[in-house]
């Protein structure tokens, strides 16, 4: 077995030029294959960052329709301007407990009941929503309601506050109120501790309160059919943008007639990610596939360059696994050689590239690198079968007579 | 030149042995029944004129080639239709073949060159390092082991060529033409050594078109036209 390496290290030697050539061949696949990577990972990563805050939320509500869907109810008040609302149409209602159906699912992080509900002030006979939702939620509520982020001016309600609702900035500034002042909606006057601009959430209303204060007094609007542990909306956040389509899915398949709506910004952004990656992939196993042809020719012209000499092997009692085995031997020594020195080179590259810290660290060099050296190896023995099986096939008579 | 007081065991027989090649022009037949005998520790010299098909017949002695018909037998064993395993391993062991141009490899030294007959026998690097130096010692070529053949001259690489087919003392040794490209004093000096490989026992079969001399060969042929007869 060690006469095999010693022949093929000897070969090698002899041969640096072409040596040199294999393994710098074989070294730029490597570098590139494992930098390629570790950019693809850390874009992954930085990507996941910015679409976990673009499209990874929606809200589902159902519309009224006669009849109801199984599960759903209508509840309409006396006045025809005022009711359930959601998109701006008239949604149904539905138990909260399928708010706990949907935070069951695997691709949903978090799920939360709200109501929005519009009323006709009896003052002046505007319109506006209120929307009920739960104080202590900061998941579901912060990506498709309202924010603490969103306070322009006051601050954000809390679970303590009793009475108090937030105004959203554009109904504050036409009914002319600011944080301090005091709005009645139904029979009840809240106090102002804040105005809010959540920009274009899907569940954005005039007027936020908490979910059981919006609860009593929408029931005033309802005296004969009051609501209990119900709401009209779910506001769902997804667990990754790349589950939103199965999360919507999954929210839509629980109730008949059930709508989504939702940023449909994600779709554009994953998919761009997917077709970058895609063909990152892509051209590295291309230039992989390119190194091993190029190694399978340089091996090969190899090969008949030594057909004589492999002739005198064979008479001199070689066998034609001894001429395959040295032949391979030769190449994974050049595959391994340049794999090795691929590595070094895009540890180098690596370090050299724009700073961009991830949670993996020097993980992911381990990941990357040991696959990339097997493959090279693996490179090496496909360069070198073909032509060492070759060479083995010979006779030695028309081997010696070939000039 | 023949000795019959002495009769040795057959060890090496052709019958009818033929070899066609096929050219661009049409098939050529080179040998054409060919039948004869060599015997055990003896000298053995086919001679003839350049093209008769003496390097093709060793050829086929060696198992470079196969014969188109006809049999090879080695000590009672046809082998002219072994696989190419079994032929690697008798080249390795009991057949050893001195080419017309040496052969050697190019790009090993005079010391690889003797070692590759050696390599994947199980021999050990140490074991045969003491060999080959030994051997190119005697031959007077210790000082160029490292040397490259090209670094070599004409008649010291004729006398690597000769230690790479002994190194592994084989029991046939099929030597093409010798002598022919070697000043008069290396010819004389192969001569010798084959003489007392013989005598040591090693059967020798030579090929030549003339610089080897037949007084010392035990028994001569003469290929003619692909046919092979007792030299006269």
């Amino acid at each position: 077995m060690s006469d095999i390496w010693i022949c093929a290290w000897r070969e090698l030697r002899r041969r640096k030029a072409r040596t040199a050539v294999s393994i710098i061949g074989y070294a730029t696949a490597v570098a590139v294959a494992i930098v390629i990577g570790t950019m693809l990972s850390r874009s992954r990563q930085a990507a996941d960052n910015i679409l976990t805050s673009t499209g990874t939320h929606f809200i589902a509500f159902v519309p009224a329709t006669y009849p109801p869907c199984p599960g759903c109810s209508i509840r309409r008040p006396e006045s025809p301007d005022e009711g359930f609302t959601a998109n701006g149409v008239v949604s149904a209602v539905f138990s909260t407990e399928l708010v706990d159906k949907v935070r069951a699912f695997p691709s949903v992080k978090d799920a939360s009941p709200y109501l929005l509900f519009r009323f006709k002030s009896r003052q002046d006979g505007h319109t506006f929503t209120v929307g009920g939702f739960d104080v202590n939620n900061t998941s579901a509520v912060g990506t498709t309601c309202c924010a603490a982020t969103d306070i322009i001016k006051g601050r954000f309600m809390d679970a303590n506050d009793r009475g108090s609702v937030m105004l959203e900035e554009s109904y504050a500034r036409g009914q002319n109120l600011t944080a301090g002042d005091k709005i009645r909606v139904a029979n009840k006057q809240f106090n102002v501790v804040g105005v809010v601009n959540p920009g274009i959430r899907p569940a954005k209303a005039d007027i936020y309160m908490p979910y059981p204060e919006a609860l009593e007094v929408i029931n005033v609007q309802l005296p004969y059919q009051p609501i209990f542990k119900e709401a009209n909306v779910i506001l769902v956040e997804v667990a990754s943008s790349k589950l939103q389509e199965e999360a919507m899915r999954s929210v839509r398949a629980l109730l008949g007639g059930m709508v989504i709506s939702s940023y449909a910004c994600y779709r554009p952004a994953a998919s761009v990610m997917g077709i970058n990656e895609r063909a990152a992939w892509i051209l590295t196993w291309l230039l992989a596939a390119t190194v091993v042809l190029l190694a399978v020719k340089t091996e090969w012209s190899s090969v008949i360059e030594r057909r004589r000499e492999i002739g005198i092997l064979k008479a001199m009692g070689w066998s034609n696994g001894n001429v395959i085995a040295q032949i391979l031997a030769g190449s994974v020594v050049q595959a391994l050689g340049g794999g090795l020195a691929g590595v070094l080179a895009s540890i180098i590259l690596i370090a050299l590239l724009p700073a961009q810290k991830t949670a993996a660290g020097s993980s992911i060099y381990l990941v990357i690198i040991v696959p990339a050296l097997i493959i090279a190896v693996l490179s090496g023995l496909v360069a070198g079968i073909i032509p060492a099986i070759g060479a083995a096939r010979q006779r030695p008579a028309d081997a010696l007579r070939s000039l | 030149m023949i000795n019959n007081a002495v009769q040795p065991e057959v060890i090496m027989q052709c019958r009818g042995i033929s070899k066609t090649f096929e050219t661009r022009r049409g098939p050529i037949q080179i040998l054409k029944d060919v039948s004869f005998n060599v015997r055990r520790g003896q000298i053995t010299v086919i001679s003839g004129r350049t093209g008769t098909g003496k390097s093709t017949l060793l050829g086929l002695l060696g198992g470079l080639d196969k014969p188109s018909t006809g049999e090879i037998w080695l000590d009672d064993q046809r082998i002219d239709n072994l696989s190419t395993a079994r032929w690697s391993s008798i080249r390795r062991k009991k057949i050893s073949i001195l080419f017309q141009n040496f052969n050697l490899l190019p790009s090993w030294t005079a010391g690889e060159n003797v070692e590759a007959t050696m390599l994947h026998t199980g021999i050990n690097r140490q074991q045969r390092n003491e060999k080959i130096s030994a051997l190119l010692a005697e031959f007077g070529l210790r000082e160029r082991m490292e040397h490259l053949p090209c670094e070599l001259s004409i008649g010291q690489q004729q006398m690597v060529a000769l230690a790479r087919a002994i190194v592994n003392e084989p029991a046939i040794l099929l030597a093409d033409e010798p002598s022919d490209d070697v000043d008069p004093q290396t010819a004389q000096e192969l001569v010798n050594r084959l003489v007392l490989l013989g005598r040591n026992g090693t059967t020798i079969i030579v090929a030549t078109h003339g610089n080897f001399p037949l007084d010392v060969a035990d028994r001569c042929f003469l290929l003619e036209d692909g046919r092979i007869k007792a030299c006269g």
